[in-house]
């Protein structure tokens, strides 16, 4: 059984938390967790109710742990405001000052990190045309779509140009292009070298920004790295590899007596099969002799399992 | 055996009519809000004086049969006029009467804080959460909604005012050993009732208007103070200022009896004019509109007059020979005396307003922003 | 289509926030505007100035149906009565209570967690601005509510002392404000159902124990504002039928022969008990809140 996969980084943790544990009433939220989180992207991941939404608010101060400690750049997160100056976080809420103008809010946001006035309206001008909010942003706040929200929330994120960045569920009832244009954003913010925590139940979002996941299921973490590292610590469930081939049932027949195959199932059709295999390196490197010898014709070779919808499956739903 | 499908099934029922579809949102929201420990303390508060007219009412009773356990209690009901407490059969229905009306004049408070506690949120969480369209994708009519949510508000007023006028009236039969008092003493219980009702409509129909018009929770709560708490100050201090004016007449109108002597203006008026002033005062009583301004306080003169409480008064301020204590008690026990049906209009304009106001707020989808 | 491309500066080139030592001000200063654009939006505002100018409209009504009523009477009942038991307890209620939970039930209080502004002091500029936004009503009230009484030029009170008494009242009641700020905005900090608390507490203690002539009523605000209120101006009304002394009948005081009110606390002990009052709460209020979490989405604590 998979228990608790924690990787220690060789870089300094940015982001520390120690056998924490929230509760709420009799409420559970988070139990007993222990996570560096180092520089770069890193996707927080898990079904809802899992513990994301308490885990950034932990870390940004805004809750108080039950037991255990919670260190950004290893000073205590709670009732530490100075730290704010070096985070910024872009809640899940779908919430604004909504009879303000975009640029109003940023500059709201600015003064409240400290700005002076004439600062704050330089740097509110200079994030809302790094988010793409330029045309917009006279415009007030609650006429804004979904994806300009979104981009509204993150603008104010950045006001204090944070070396750590919050996203909770950033992608949030954003049509594809809004989605994508947030990406484009989140993506360039780690190219400057910040570290960004995006939080998400939505797997193939997070996959596209980072192979560096952290798992977690009902307040508990479940794994902690890169998504094949995990993927090759995953012993109980045998990786599956598909096989697009005219001559299945040959292939098979040979692929069977090789010690490190498991099972083949055939497809209804016979034009594929699926080997499920506990050494994929040793299936692979033995793979491409068999086929010269024998001049099996294979038309396609992937796994089904290289890509985080899978880890996330075996490890949530066992 | 064939194996059966697991699937989806569709369902071949009839669905039931319209008569009971409110009953589902009532039920529900009555559900929530039991959950609030905060409104269960305060209808364990507002049964206190439900126990109070259960005994009064029982004490009573154990007095018309003469019983010796209630020779203790006699002494301490010295605030009644004697000659009521030698005649208790004679009285049993004025009584009753005014020991009903104390307890729906304190219920009415009551009522009024559960409408604060219960109501604010019925219809402005629905707007805020966007849930209207829950309700209304479904063969739901606004009428359904509408009874449903003022289901939730008269469950809980009804609690206070309908649920302990009756049990009371039990009580109050059981210890009366004579089933005969039902006969007599049941109009009371039935103007209890309607009291209660009246209560749950006009309240319970403001608050939903209120509750429509703001997605705050916290601003309808205003509104309903504003309406219930500050109307019947505004009105207190409109009579307060029309006394003044009573009485700077009435000092005006009166004849001088001798010159100057002591008083700042140079009129001194007997004793026995100023007594008469409070007769003066209850005949400006009869047509003054400004008790009309406070909203509690036309609920209460429907409630009198369905209780029969200023009739009980005329018939008890007989017993008081003095003329001028007589006004004095009619005055300050008997009252509103401005006509019933004023304050009925009012009420009815209320409820033709909020339920106006209530069509207009949710029209099903349209009101979805 | 491509983004616009980053423009973030460097951190040497971009305006940075102030230093430690001013940021924090300048961020506190910013929270106190913020909080006062707040009070301006919205319907609230306007209900609570139809509430303010409701004196007013008393004052219009009762000017047109009562004739007789010497102004002194009518300026007692209003200014005197229906502002300071009604009007300012209900004004300070709704700003002051609604300090932090009105950030929690937008959802918008996460914005102010996450700047370098400690807890204690969000709290305290947002109490500043709901006691600016309350005695500007109050204050308004008043004023407007003299004018309307005295501004018919029929009245024989000079315009000296209805001046003097138009300051006067603005100033007790400003500091009897001050006092309902500190006791509803700890209100609001510790319990979620601070408008019922609220209503009940007016009622009671304000209502009730206020208007009894015992020791009880020293634990009331609106017994010191009398008090000094009854020391700084004359409530004495000729009626024409006799000479009333309004206050000392309806305040439930005992006066000396001269109309003094020796054997209650004095002046300077009233001014001090409301002013501490609003500091002390205020200050365990600010506690409070730097102590506390405030949860927008999680689940808060079961019942």
């Amino acid at each position: 059984m998979v228990d608790s996969i924690v990787r220690s980084h060789e870089i300094k943790p940015v982001i520390a938390f120690h056998e924490v544990s929230k509760w709420y009433g009799n409420v559970i939220g988070i139990n007993k967790l222990t996570l560096e989180i180092g520089p770069g992207i890193c996707g927080l991941l898990g079904p809802n109710g899992a513990g994301k939404s308490t885990l950034l608010q932990l870390a940004t101060g805004q809750l108080r742990a039950s037991q255990g400690t919670v260190m950004l750049f290893g000073e205590p997160a709670w009732n530490n405001p100075a730290i704010n100056l070096r985070i910024g976080l872009c809640p899940e809420q779908d919430a604004l000052y909504e009879w303000m103008t975009g640029r109003e809010f940023i500059i709201t946001c600015a003064r409240l990190t400290g700005y002076r006035q004439s600062a704050a309206r330089n740097r509110a001008d200079e994030l809302l045309e790094s988010v793409g909010l330029t045309a917009h942003k006279h415009r007030v706040v609650r006429g804004y779509s979904k994806g300009m929200r979104q981009r509204t929330k993150l603008a104010q994120a950045l006001v204090a140009n944070p070396e750590i960045l919050f996203l909770d569920e950033p992608m949030t009832g954003t049509d594809p292009i809004a989605r994508r244009h947030l990406l484009d954003i989140i993506l360039r913010l780690a190219d400057e070298g910040k570290t960004i925590v995006v939080s998400s139940h939505v797997l193939y979002e997070v996959q596209s920004l980072t192979q560096n996941i952290v798992l977690m299921n009902r307040g508990r973490l479940i794994a902690q790295g890169h998504i094949r590292e995990i993927r090759d610590l995953m012993d109980k469930h045998p990786h599956r590899i598909v096989l697009v081939t005219p001559q299945c049932r040959q292939l098979a027949s040979i692929l069977m007596t090789w010690p490190h195959v498991d099972g083949i199932h055939l497809a209804p059709d016979n034009r594929s099969m699926t080997v499920a295999t506990r050494q994929p390196d040793a299936f692979y490197a033995q793979l491409p002799a068999k086929v010269v010898e024998h001049s099996w014709q294979i038309d396609e070779v992937y796994s089904e399992d290289d890509n985080l919808d899978a880890v996330f499956h075996y490890l949530v739903d066992r | 055996m064939p194996i059966a499908e697991q699937g989806y099934q569709h369902w071949s029922g009839r669905l039931s009519g319209h008569a009971w579809r409110w009953l589902a949102i009532t039920h529900r929201g009555v559900q929530i809000q039991f959950r609030n420990r905060f409104l269960r303390y305060v209808l364990f508060a507002a049964w206190t004086p439900a126990f109070l007219l259960v005994c009064m009412l029982s004490i009573w009773g154990l007095l018309e049969q003469k019983s010796k356990w209630v020779s203790t209690v006699v002494q301490f009901l010295r605030f009644i006029n004697p000659h009521v407490i030698a005649q208790p059969r004679y009285y049993r229905l004025d009584v009753w009467r005014l020991c009903y009306g104390y307890f729906m004049h304190v219920e009415l408070f009551f009522s009024m804080l559960i409408v604060l506690i219960v109501g604010p949120g019925l219809i402005s969480q629905d707007l805020r959460v966007n849930a209207l369209p829950l309700y209304f994708s479904r063969p739901l009519r606004r009428i359904d909604y509408f009874l449903g949510k003022l289901g939730v508000i008269s469950f809980f007023i009804g609690m206070v005012t309908i649920l302990p006028a009756v049990i009371a009236y039990v009580f109050g039969l059981l210890f009366s050993l004579n089933w005969h008092v039902a006969v007599v003493t049941f109009p009371i219980l039935l103007a209890a009732v309607t009291y209660g009702i009246i209560i749950c409509i006009s309240a319970g129909t403001l608050m939903l208007a209120f509750s429509s018009l703001s997605r705050n929770l916290r601003y309808v709560a205003l509104f309903w103070l504003g309406f219930w708490f500050v109307s019947g100050v505004v009105s207190d201090v409109l009579i307060s200022g029309h006394n003044q004016q009573l009485r700077s007449q009435y000092y005006h109108s009166a004849p001088v009896l001798q010159p100057s002597t002591g008083a700042p203006s140079g009129r001194l008026l007997s004793r026995q004019y100023w007594r008469q002033f409070h007769s003066y005062q209850f005949e400006a009583q009869l047509h003054d509109w400004r008790p009309l301004v406070s909203y509690t306080g036309n609920l209460n003169r429907l409630g009198n007059k369905l209780l029969g409480i200023n009739d009980v008064w005329l018939k008890l301020a007989k017993l008081e020979p003095n003329r001028w204590r007589r006004s004095f008690l009619l005055m300050r026990f008997g009252g509103p005396w401005y006509p019933w049906y004023w304050s009925l209009a009012l009420l009815t304009g209320l409820f033709l307003g909020s339920a106006g106001l209530l069509k207009w707020s949710i029209r099903s989808f349209d009101r979805m922003k | 289509m491509r983004l616009p491309t980053a423009t973030t500066s460097k951190p040497a080139d971009r305006a940075a926030p102030d230093k430690p030592l001013f940021g924090p001000v300048r961020a506190a200063w910013a929270l106190y505007q913020l909080a006062l654009r707040q009070h301006r939006h919205g319907r609230r505002w306007l209900v609570m100035l139809v509430l303010a100018l409701l004196p007013i409209l008393i004052a219009v009504i009762t000017h047109l149906t009562e004739t007789a009523i010497p102004a002194r009477s009518l300026e007692f009942n209003l200014v005197f009565m229906l502002i300071p038991q009604g009007l300012l307890p209900l004004l300070a209620l709704v700003y002051a209570s609604g300090v932090i939970q009105d950030e929690q039930e937008d959802q918008t209080i996460t914005y102010l967690l996450v700047r370098p502004i400690p807890k204690w002091l969000i709290y305290l500029m947002k109490w500043a601005a709901a006691v600016t936004a309350a005695e500007c009503l109050a204050v308004t009230s008043i004023v407007l509510t003299y004018a309307t009484i005295y501004g018919d030029h029929h009245s024989a009170v000079s315009i000296h002392d209805i001046i003097y008494r138009c300051a006067g009242t603005c100033g007790v009641q400003a500091l009897a404000v001050l006092a309902y700020c500190g006791i509803f905005g700890l209100m609001g900090i510790v319990t979620r159902r601070v408008l019922v608390v609220g209503i009940l507490y007016t009622a009671l203690f304000e209502g009730l124990f206020a208007n009894i002539p015992f020791n009880l009523r020293i634990i009331t605000v609106i017994y010191y504002a009398r008090l000094m209120l009854y020391r700084l101006m004359s409530f004495r009304v000729n009626t024409g039928y006799r000479v009333h002394d309004l206050a000392a009948q309806a305040w439930n005081f005992t006066p000396s022969p001269h109309h003094h009110l020796t054997g209650y606390p004095p002046d300077w002990v009233c001014a001090a008990v409301l002013f501490s009052l609003s500091v002390i709460l205020s200050a365990v209020a600010a506690f409070v809140c730097n102590r506390r979490e405030f949860y927008v989405k999680t689940p808060s604590k079961t019942d």
